[in-house]
């Protein structure tokens, strides 16, 4: 199994960001939560352009912070969203909470 | 009014330029140009492009170049004459003693 | 500064101290704030100055504040996206480039296309790398910089040209007042001067003279533009003061001519063709030097008669070997004549293709009436050059004999007192104090050359004056024999006796008398010279004596009073010979 998050990129990072690396995991982690539970609402309403969004928005930041899987989740769930297909949706966003907690952990405890 | 003189390249001729008035006020200086014992001199030219007038004291001058210069044997070209200088001389007679150019 | 941070800004970045980079300002706009803190510390740490905004209305609203040399955008946005705020950029941005890079994710190349046809310069995708970011930003700078520097000079040459157009409005008004200030509007002279012409140096002047004369000067100074404008304003100020006074055409070229020599550079000079049209003598006296030839259109035979040309143009030769004499042309009543500057043969079609001799040529000979040619020509050319504004350089004027009628009355606004010496008489007495340190002929010549053609004679004016005058000192005041010149001895002591003389002279005078009278009738004057000397006169010796014709002996004096009767057409000595007059007559007659 791949790693939830590149080690390598969180070091390049903690280095870039020095005193300012504590406060860049908390925006993660904030950010992130607050995209995930959109994306939730999102898929309980069915609104496809609020899913790609936000899937967008976490894919970016996720990709900057090294979580390449979560980066992947939330790029199938853009795709969706883009394509207003959201039919197999749900098990992707299930599977994109508990691949954000993983990361979350791994980030926060680096 | 001014008058210049100079060697030719060759050695030969005394070049003497006239420069605005040719009267009897430049008449110390029109014979210290030639009176200085260049003997190897075999001819003498008179320009007179610059000079503006001239008049009857003028062509006494010239024959007085003439007679120091040897008389009849003397080579003296007067060059750049304007008509109404060529019509003083030809009134005086001068072609017969001077080569007029 | 940046004075208004997000609050998340990270601020404790050190930057690399570079302060070319620190004077570059970028503008990160991106509303993830883990992404925007990453990018931030990334040009934080290579030493940029960066701005930070949320959304695209922050982002250009940062845009209009801090004025950045490059900008990031993220695409997707709150507000206002990254697509729609790259377009607001871009218009406020306005000439100058600013670049613009969008932040994005997206992968699929139509997303990418989009980006970059909504205004995007390029883009940038996740994760960040710096050494690309780095690359990125210093070539969209140079081509900044290089953007910067093109629209300055293109300012630069904006302002220029436009204060060239107002200093050529200015000068362009003064040339109009100087050409305009003749007879340029009389109806026997038909004209056409394109606007460019007059700034690379074409100059048409008219104006009547007392003589009942109409003077014309068409002129083309060499090289354009200014510096060659410039030479027509000594031409037209002599042309005009000395047609009014009723100087000849020759005098006024010749004048020009000296002037034009002296204060123009070498190698700008003045083709020009001069004209001089009187009215009751049916006959025209043209001066051409350097402009086509132009020629006369017959009114009768309908044929195009070619001026000779030959002088060479004004300002090039000195007035000792210029050639002033115009060529006499019979004018009559309805004959045109036709004179243009080269700018008419040469004068090109949008294409390129000039207007040539062959054409011009083809329109002269037509036979067509007199009254339609100019106007024929003037349409060709112009259809000729059609919508192409470039080079149209042309210059052409016409200028018909009236007949009787029409004559009189242009000759109605001729000046007619004539502004300069025309009747009049003059006494000059010099005294021993004046004999002794003043020569006379430099003023004498001066009052000569006041009068319209007797200037043109004040070479032989000049040894006229000088003979007599010098008779009057050395043989009347002084009285030296001429016999002592026999001799070049005597030659040279002779005047080393007129000046010990002169400087020992006690007491003598000279009087020097001028009258100037015009003759009716005919076209001319005389001049009455008379000296008068306090010496008892020197008639009694041999001075008029010629050596005989085939017998020519030398002699160094006694050629003065014979130069005299040959330029003068009468000469008096009174006995004893105290006072001599002679008499110059001069005329127009052509």
């Amino acid at each position: 199994m791949t790693e939830a998050v590149n080690l390598e990129v969180l070091d390049e990072l903690k280095e870039l960001l020095d005193d300012g690396f504590p406060m860049l995991v908390e925006r993660f982690v904030d950010d992130g939560q607050e995209r995930v539970d959109k994306i939730m609402l999102a898929l309980d309403e069915q609104d496809s352009q609020l899913l790609y969004t936000e899937a967008h928005g976490l894919k970016g930041s996720s990709r900057n912070m090294g979580a390449g899987p979560l980066a992947d989740i939330c790029g199938q769930l853009e795709a969706m969203g883009h394509a207003d297909d959201l039919a197999s949706a749900k098990t992707i966003v299930a599977a994109l909470k508990t691949e954000f907690s993983a990361a979350c952990q791994v980030i926060v405890n680096h | 009014m001014a008058i210049n003189s100079s060697v030719s390249g060759d050695g030969k001729t005394l070049m003497i330029e006239v420069d605005g008035r040719f009267d009897a006020s430049s008449l110390d200086e029109f014979r210290s140009c030639y009176e200085g014992g260049q003997s190897a001199l075999a001819g003498y030219e008179v320009n007179l492009r610059k000079a503006e007038y001239l008049d009857s004291s003028a062509l006494g001058m010239l024959l007085v170049l003439r007679d120091y210069a040897g008389g009849d044997k003397a080579e003296i070209t007067i060059s750049n004459c304007s008509p109404e200088v060529k019509k003083i001389f030809a009134i005086s007679s001068f072609e017969k003693l001077f080569s007029i150019q | 500064m940046n004075s208004v941070k997000t609050t998340d800004s990270v601020n404790d970045v050190a930057p690399v101290k570079n302060s070319s980079k620190a004077k570059i300002k970028i503008l990160v706009a991106e509303d993830s704030a883990v992404d925007r803190m990453i990018l931030e510390c990334m040009l934080k740490k290579d030493g940029y100055n960066v701005i930070l905004a949320e959304d695209g209305v922050e982002a250009v609203e940062k845009f209009e504040q801090e004025n950045p040399d490059l900008v990031f955008l993220d695409v997707l946005m709150p507000n206002l996206n990254g697509m729609e705020a790259a377009k607001k950029i871009r218009a406020l941005s306005g000439d100058l480039f600013t670049p613009i890079v969008f932040l994005t994710s997206l992968v699929d190349t139509e997303s990418l296309v989009t980006c970059l046809e909504s205004g995007g310069d390029d883009f940038l995708s996740k994760p960040y790398n710096a050494i690309i970011i780095e690359a990125k930003i210093k070539a969209f700078y140079r081509m900044r910089e290089m953007n910067q520097t093109m629209v300055r000079q293109r300012d630069q040459i904006e302002l220029n040209n436009k204060h060239l157009m107002q200093e050529q409005e200015v000068a362009k008004q003064v040339f109009d007042k100087i050409t305009h200030a003749g007879t340029l509007d009389l109806p026997i002279i038909k004209y056409y001067m394109s606007a460019l012409a007059v700034f690379n140096g074409d100059v048409l002047l008219a104006d009547l003279s007392p003589t009942g004369s109409l003077l014309m000067l068409l002129g083309d100074f060499t090289g354009h533009g200014l510096p060659a404008a410039i030479g027509s304003m000594p031409l037209a100020s002599i042309f005009h003061g000395m047609a009014r006074k009723g100087f000849s055409i020759g005098d006024i070229i010749r004048e020009i001519n000296g002037k034009l020599y002296h204060t123009l550079p070498v190698g700008l000079f003045c083709c020009a063709t001069a004209v001089d049209l009187s009215f009751h003598k049916k006959r025209a006296l043209i001066w051409s030097g350097g402009l086509p030839e132009g020629g006369i259109y017959r009114a009768a035979s309908q044929r195009f008669d070619v001026l000779k040309s030959g002088n060479l143009p004004l300002g090039v030769l000195s007035n000792r070997e210029f050639n002033h004499t115009p060529i006499r042309y019979e004018m009559n009543e309805g004959d045109e004549l036709f004179l243009w500057s080269d700018g008419i043969i040469e004068a090109r079609k949008p294409e390129g293709e000039m207007f040539g001799e062959e054409r011009l040529n083809a329109l002269l000979h037509a036979k067509s009436p007199v009254a339609d040619v100019f106007g024929n020509i003037l349409k060709q050319v112009q259809e000729h050059i059609g919508d192409s504004d470039g080079d149209d350089d042309v210059s052409m004027v016409s200028l018909a004999m009236p007949n009787e009628n029409v004559a009189q009355k242009i000759l109605l606004s001729a000046p007619k007192s004539r502004g300069s010496l025309a009747d009049w008489a003059m006494t000059l007495r010099l005294n021993t104090s004046s004999l002794k340190t003043f020569d006379p002929l430099p003023l004498l010549l001066n009052v000569i050359s006041e009068v319209p053609h007797l200037r043109q004679s004040s070479s032989v004016l000049y040894t006229v004056l000088s003979e007599l005058f010098n008779n009057a000192v050395e043989h009347g005041v002084l009285n030296l024999s001429s016999q002592l010149k026999s001799s070049p001895e005597g030659f040279v002591e002779y005047y080393r006796l007129r000046k010990e003389g002169l400087a020992e002279l006690v007491e003598g005078w000279v009087t020097i008398d001028f009258e100037h009278q015009l003759e009716e009738g005919a076209d001319g004057g005389v001049l009455t010279i008379r000296f008068t000397d306090s010496g008892s006169g020197f008639v009694k010796e041999n001075d008029i004596e010629r050596t005989a014709e085939g017998n020519l002996h030398p002699n160094y004096y006694g050629r003065g009073l014979q130069l005299i009767e040959s330029i003068c057409e009468k000469l008096t000595i009174n006995v004893p010979g105290n006072k001599v007059e002679a008499i110059f007559r001069w005329s127009t007659d052509d």
